[in-house]
């Protein structure tokens, strides 16, 4: 499997989050435990990277968030990805984005994890 | 359009994801303390029910903000507790003889909060017992004989105060009593039992967890799990083949622990933030405590620092080299650290510590050396369910006499296991794991222990 370059990986998320129709303005109501920062951090691991590419950034861009940046390795067959969201305009609760973006790469059988980007910050930042 | 400024490098959230996927980073427990101080009353029933009642109040959304704290930032929160004011002072002012009815009402709020246990079924008895003190005292048995979530401590011994002996013997008994009560389950009460010196008031670790009197309102103390993450970077650092010694071993360590205790650190103050007041943010507890999980382990850090098995010659040396790694990278992590913060030893919990104890390299003789330098103690130490109250007092006043000549703070968690021999074992299941039964010295110390009194302060005390 070739790697892909992270700026055509940069490309080719760009190019599907152009397509998507922007999203209705509005928050859903109730949201006090909505997270204090803006940022999350979602990495995938699988083996169809294409493919899983394309859906995540088309489930991220649906429930409005916007693709900060990505990057991946690869060892052997499997890739991990990161993507880094800004999530201050998400149209749905957090929660929700997360179930989302797990059932879509789940199809496709690959995993994928969604945390708030403060639990790097907190680790990897003095 | 992505623009390539990742504020992380992609290595950094890879650590961070292996930490959690495959290192067993996680926050071990979130405890909230209450006060119950505003509950007590002059009838033991009107206590009860107004126990019950706050704590439905207060701890209302603990165990879902928790899981909601755990979904958004991806770590593990294994367990969720709730600890309260040492009960003897709640319950002293309805002058009854027995409290178990205190004890049910909190059995009943933390079951139907959906929490594990609750910690503070206490006494503070250093200098002496007072009524409240003793109809708590002689309601343990039957307290932890029904319930499942209720734990109890009580603290005999400070620097401040000396050792008191003749509660050092009160407890002997009462850990048999309990011990007995529990017999068909291997004795198992005894896990929810901790005689202490210098008991710290806001450990969020059970079974010695209590919200002491100086907490406040409402308080939300974390405990943090990271000895799998260390053991991983200590294993990375061996197979790595580049050079290091004992100073690179306690940087690789300090590093871990800084991660570690941030993680606690952050999720502490979320649940803290959601929950809003009362509840605050309190402390972040650094100790590393195990789980029976493989790799879980503080006697497989010790393995992989070069130990053949964990009590055996360099235990002692090794174990203080980790504990002030772990403490020196965690008070950089946080400015608000407190609890134990100390080398969790549990000997049933920690798989690598029942294996080391099945091989006879790890003895009570020993967990009591390691006690001096780093540990908090002898923790879930099973011994043959023979051991007379007696010999039990005089174990938990050596243990017990460490902590107090040391000004530090060291509990006994003791299972007189009945019907159960040295060397015979019995297995507790969950986070309690499985217990190898110790050897405890033929020889007697009765009439040591039956003249009681109190030991005094030692000169450790006059600081001013």
């Amino acid at each position: 499997m070739k790697a892909i370059s992270d700026d055509a990986l940069r490309r080719l998320v760009a190019e599907v989050t152009r397509e998507v129709a922007a999203a209705p303005a509005g928050r859903p109501a109730g949201e006090d435990a909505r997270p204090r920062g803006r940022r999350a951090v979602v990495t995938t691991t699988g083996k169809n990277q294409r493919g899983i590419v394309a859906k995540i950034a088309q489930a991220i861009a649906d429930a409005g968030g916007d693709i900060v940046d990505i990057s991946q390795t690869l060892v052997s067959d499997y890739f991990t990805m990161i993507i880094v969201v800004d999530a201050s305009a998400l149209t749905v609760s957090f929660a929700e984005f997360k179930s989302r973006l797990e059932r879509a790469v789940a199809a496709l059988g690959a995993e994928c994890l969604v945390m708030h980007e403060e639990i790097v910050e907190a680790l990897q930042r003095v | 359009m992505p623009t390539g400024t990742l504020r992380f490098d992609a290595s950094e959230v890879r650590e961070v994801l292996r930490m959690i996927e495959s290192e067993s980073l996680d926050v071990r427990a979130v405890t909230m303390g209450v006060s119950l101080r505003d509950t007590a009353s002059e009838s033991l029933e009107r206590t009860s029910a107004r126990i019950y009642e706050k704590l439905m109040r207060v701890a209302d959304r603990l165990v879902a903000t928790t899981a909601a704290v755990h979904a958004d930032f991806a770590v593990p929160i294994t367990t969720t507790r709730l600890s309260v004011t040492p009960l003897a002072l709640v319950t002293e002012a309805a002058r009854a003889a027995r409290v178990v009815p205190a004890a049910h009402a909190l059995e009943r709020a933390a079951a139907e909060l959906g929490v594990d246990y609750i910690g503070g079924f206490s006494a503070l008895v250093e200098k002496g017992i007072t009524p409240g003190d003793r109809a708590l005292i002689d309601s343990i048995p039957e307290a932890l004989a029904t319930t499942a979530r209720v734990c109890s401590s009580v603290n005999i011994a400070s620097t401040r105060a000396g050792l008191n002996m003749d509660a050092a013997l009160e407890m002997g008994r009462v850990v048999k009593a309990v011990a007995d009560g529990t017999a068909k389950d291997g004795g198992i009460g005894c896990a929810r039992l901790v005689t202490f010196a210098n008991i710290p008031d806001d450990n969020p670790f059970v079974a010695g967890a209590m919200h002491g009197v100086s907490e406040g309102e409402c308080v939300i103390n974390v405990g943090c799990s990271g000895p799998g993450v260390v053991l991983s970077a200590l294993k990375r650092l061996r197979a790595s083949g580049e050079a290091h010694d004992l100073s690179t071993v306690a940087e690789t360590i300090k590093r871990m622990a800084f991660k570690v205790t941030r993680a606690g650190e952050l999720i502490g103050r979320e649940v803290a933030r959601r929950l809003g007041p009362p509840a605050r943010f309190g402390i972040v507890d650094l100790s590393l405590a195990p789980t029976p999980a493989v790799g879980d382990s503080v006697a497989e850090i010790l393995e992989a620092m070069g130990i053949e098995k964990a009590g055996g010659p360099g235990t002692i040396a090794a174990l203080a080299l980790l504990t002030d790694a772990v403490k020196k990278g965690g008070v950089m992590a946080s400015s608000s650290v407190g609890g134990l913060s100390g080398a969790f030893i549990p000997v049933s919990e920690d798989a690598g510590m029942v294996a080391a104890a099945r091989a006879g390299a790890l003895s009570l003789d020993r967990l009591e050396g390691m006690s001096a330098v780093c540990s908090v103690g002898l923790d879930m130490v099973a011994v043959p369910g023979d051991t007379t109250a007696e010999t039990l007092a005089a174990v938990i006043a050596d243990e017990l006499a460490i902590g107090v000549f040391n000004n530090k703070a060291t509990g006994v968690r003791i299972i007189p296991v009945p019907g159960k021999r040295a060397g015979e074992s019995v297995v507790y299941g969950g986070l309690l794991g499985e217990a190898y039964v110790q050897e405890v010295s033929r020889f007697r110390a009765d009439a040591f222990v039956r003249l009681g009194g109190r030991i005094p302060a030692p000169l450790q005390a006059l600081r001013n």
